[in-house]
């Protein structure tokens, strides 16, 4: 493994006065400009009943100020270059805009009005939650989307990852401009926010114009909502089947819990889902699509979030070979969680990781996105930096270590969306299988 | 106010080999990587009926063996070196690509070099490879709402041209493309004659350019490969289709047949596509969507290609919403952009983000390097990566209303909307 140093451009940080942390990159290999604003509040903060109000909520900042109109602040973005975008998870909501870094300071401004005074106009939330309710009726159609979401919702049940971040028909249709106005006041804020800018800028000069821009930025919570710890699987050990007659393919997921321990401790696990389903030389793709041409694409993949983490492998095939295939993953998972990686297969993945690892720091948009993830995921700070050494240091046995704690620790969960009036009967040796129509589900 | 922005420059150096094989440089040693495109000029376009999808199958038979790295070595090989791949087929073309760290140069151009002088295509690896592009297709047409409806969409707005032709193939080509096929393909068109290498990165020139000759430069030359046939006749009338499937709601797909992406109203066509459709600001997303509410997203597509290609647009609208209304409207945006100029403010704002797109676009070695592969491939040089610029500054409100009344007009069109049913 080469280890050849990368030159990370540095990292000025520091707090305002109000608790905002801020972090200037400079990298002025274009003359453009990332910044990101994340803040530690996502769809977890979610009251009962009012799923996706996080999600209305970042879609409703940009619909207005208490200064300009939605068209107006879409203007004044574009106008320059430049484009904003606003977006949320479980954990996590980020406003990013990307723009000419000579109109540094004038987009600060703007970023900094979205921010702290949305004017939540009430035409504007109704025809946003009307769009928004569009988009969860057609998501239905999407065989992909509803699997995901029913894998979720098998894994972690009632837990905050087992809803979708945007709600139900239900829920959506009963958010009201109090509810947004209330999640914007409780939930976002300086204290739980890190404002990252990288890109070809004077660190003096637009240190000051964050300090213009958010210096008197107040409110918010002191810290971000308090998650309780998941529940066991609900769908552990069992199969979920949404029934479409029309499908000639079936999506299936096979999911879990995996207790990934903090920091480096979580690189022997990453490697191990590198091995087994991590790249194109994986073995669910060797097993699967190599030797016996079962599917276009497989995967595994380690959804590392704040509260926990989830294991998923996901997969097509022709109705028909639902069951092999759902076999052939089943069997590679408890190979590889008896054995452990090979040295050469560990070696590789390791190769493939710290070899393309510079490639995610070219960006000023990659580097602010790895600079939040440390952040939101309380990350040692030399974590970038040494990331490379780190993963070259796993040895074989912290690999199949991990690969007996973290792969499947109970029967896994198993969703599949396809028609089951051909196959479902093939799965009934792996559990109990319920069948339900897309129209009870979704 | 317009913006002028520092561009970097693309510093490429240009070499061909004796066998045609060209080779397009663009070193850049700020981070330990290289990333490589390898072209071939083989797309839908120069398939015939019976083997549509030869293209698409042949681009996963690539990735299948050759006489020195056998079946599975290509990938395990270059992962092992921290690399990884990729390769995609296109109507106009086939594109390998791979991004490593820059010490695995010399063996990355050896494996390429070996499937192109020696490719094997074996019976077995055929046949996996056929199931695998047939789930392919079940994947991205079959059972998706969108790729039928593009399917719908491509067959009939192009009654002559491959264009209409999926790309990943039709199932029953699929099934019958012969080993003979894929090997006469191979022959044809995988000619170093035939192709362009982009390499970007760590690396020096020379050295490269000396690597390079070792790995490729005793490959043979070939005859050069037949045209490409299928001239698509001037459009007489609009088309329409309507699509019945399991859905929630409506969506109307809308496409007007445009030139050809080498013609002198592309950078026009760039700035109106900015204008109606780029950014939230953007003319399409406000009426549309903001203020009459009459579609939930819009999207508005003008790929260059080769021939004269799509200047297509999608509406998603609500469940209950009448597609007439959105296409209505639709139809009224696109006339008006051809009886009137677009104001100052919109072709500056549509300029400076084609400007700030431009800028994004060379960030990375990387990102150079796949520009001038698309430029080249449908402009015929990548050199227009430097030019355009230029072209889009120049563009006046009248030469973009013109190229809208050329191509935005009734006689060209083709609808095609979908019709929900119940999922059963």
């Amino acid at each position: 493994v080469n280890l050849r140093p990368i030159r990370l451009p540095p990292v000025h940080a520091w707090a305002l006065g109000n608790g905002l942390n801020v972090q200037l990159v400079p990298h002025a290999r274009v003359p453009l400009v990332a910044m990101r604003m994340l803040l530690r509040a996502g769809s977890d903060a979610d009251p009962k009943g009012r799923e996706g109000l996080a999600d209305l909520t970042a879609q409703l900042l940009r619909r207005g100020t208490k200064r300009r109109s939605a068209r107006a602040l879409d203007e004044a973005i574009e106008q320059i270059g430049g484009s904003l975008g606003i977006g949320c998870g479980a954990d996590w909501l980020a406003l990013r805009i990307s723009a000419p870094s000579a109109y540094l300071d004038r987009l600060l401004a703007l970023l900094a009005e979205v921010i702290r005074s949305p004017k939540w106009d009430a035409s504007e939330l109704r025809s946003t939650r009307a769009r928004a309710l569009a988009e969860i009726a057609s998501d239905r159609d999407d065989p992909e989307w509803v699997v995901d979401r029913a894998l979720a919702r098998q894994v972690w049940g009632l837990h905050p990852y087992g809803k979708d971040g945007s709600g139900t028909l239900a829920s959506v249709a009963r958010i009201r401009r109090s509810d947004v106005a209330a999640f914007h006041e409780q939930w976002l804020g300086p204290r739980v926010g890190l404002l990252t800018i990288v890109g070809d800028i004077q660190v003096a000069r637009a240190a000051a114009a964050v300090r213009r821009a958010f210096g008197g930025w107040r409110g918010g919570p002191a810290a971000p909502v308090a998650v309780r710890a998941a529940p066991p699987s609900p769908g552990a050990g069992k199969v979920l089947w949404i029934h479409r007659k029309d499908l000639s393919q079936s999506q299936i997921r096979i999911g879990w819990q995996a207790a990934l321990p903090p920091d480096s401790g979580a690189l022997p696990a990453i490697l191990v889902n590198h091995v087994l389903g991590g790249s194109f030389v994986s073995r669910l793709v060797l097993a699967a699509r190599v030797r016996r041409g079962l599917t276009y694409g497989i995967g595994s993949h380690l959804d590392w979030r704040v509260h926990g983490t989830s294991h998923e492998v996901s997969t097509s095939t022709a109705t028909a070979q639902t069951g092999k295939m759902i076999n052939v993953i089943l069997d590679e998972i408890s190979a590889l969680k008896a054995r452990g990686p090979r040295a050469q297969e560990l070696a590789a993945a390791k190769q493939a990781i710290v070899g393309l690892y510079p490639a995610s720091l070219e960006r000023n948009e990659s580097i602010a996105s790895k600079l939040g993830d440390v952040w939101l995921f309380g990350l040692p700070g030399d974590w970038i930096e040494r990331y490379r050494e780190r993963v070259a240091a796993v040895s074989r046995a912290d690999a199949a270590r991990a690969a007996g704690r973290v792969l499947s620790p109970h029967p896994p969960a198993i969703v599949v969306v396809g028609n089951a009036s051909r196959a479902a009967r093939q799965l009934r040796a792996l559990g109990p299988v319920k069948v339900v129509p897309l129209t009870e589900y979704a | 106010m317009p913006l002028r922005l520092r561009v970097p420059r693309l510093a490429v150096r240009e070499a061909t080999l004796d066998n045609g094989l060209r080779i397009r440089l663009l070193p850049d040693e700020s981070v330990p990587i290289c990333s490589l495109y390898l072209v071939f000029r083989v797309g839908t376009r120069h398939e015939r009926p019976g083997i549509v999808g030869i293209s698409h199958l042949f681009e996963h038979m690539y990735f299948n063996g050759a006489e020195k790295y056998g079946h599975g070595e290509f990938d395990r090989v270059l992962e092992g070196l921290g690399g990884e791949s990729n390769a995609y087929t296109t109507h106009d073309e086939t594109v390998y690509h791979e991004n490593f760290a820059s010490e695995a140069l010399e063996t990355v151009l050896d494996l390429e070099a070996d499937r192109m002088r020696s490719l094997r295509i074996s019976p077995t690896a055929l046949e996996r490879e056929r199931r695998v592009v047939m789930e392919e297709r079940r994947l991205r047409v079959d059972n998706d709402v969108s790729g039928i409806l593009g399917e719908e969409l491509d067959a009939l707005a192009f009654r002559v041209h491959p264009y209409g032709w999926p790309v990943v193939g039709r199932m029953e080509d699929i099934a019958g493309i012969r080993r003979a096929d894929c090997n006469a393909f191979f022959g044809t068109y995988y000619a170093p004659n035939n192709a362009t290498l982009y390499l970007a990165g760590d690396f020096t020139p020379p050295s490269a350019l000396r690597a390079l000759r070792r790995a490729f430069g005793d490959i043979p030359k070939r005859p050069p490969p037949p045209p490409p046939h299928g001239h698509e006749p001037e459009p007489r009338g609009e088309r329409r289709a309507e699509v019945r499937h399991p859905a929630q709601a409506p969506q109307v797909l809308v496409s007007y047949l445009g030139p050809p992406g080498g013609s002198p109203d592309t950078p026009a066509l760039d700035v109106l596509q900015f204008a109606l459709s780029v950014g939230e600001s953007s003319r399409l997303v406000q009426e549309l969507v903001y203020e009459r509410e009459l579609a939930v997203n819009v999207s508005m597509d003008w790929t260059w290609r080769i021939d004269p290609g799509l200047i297509s647009f999608s509406l998603d609208l609500e469940p209950k919403a009448d597609p007439r209304n959105a296409e209505q409207a639709l139809h009224r945006l696109c006339e008006r952009a051809a009886e009137d100029l677009l104001s100052p403010r919109e072709m500056e704002r549509a300029k400076n983000n084609l400007q700030a797109m431009g800028v994004s676009e060379r960030a990375t070695a990387g990102a150079r390097a796949a520009a001038c592969a698309t430029y080249e491939s449908t402009l015929g040089s990548w050199r227009e990566v430097e030019r355009v610029q230029a072209r889009y500054a120049a563009v006046t409100a009248a030469q973009v209303r013109e190229a809208a009344r050329r191509y935005l007009r009734a006689e060209r069109r083709t609808v095609v909307t979908l019709i929900p049913e119940a999922h059963r």
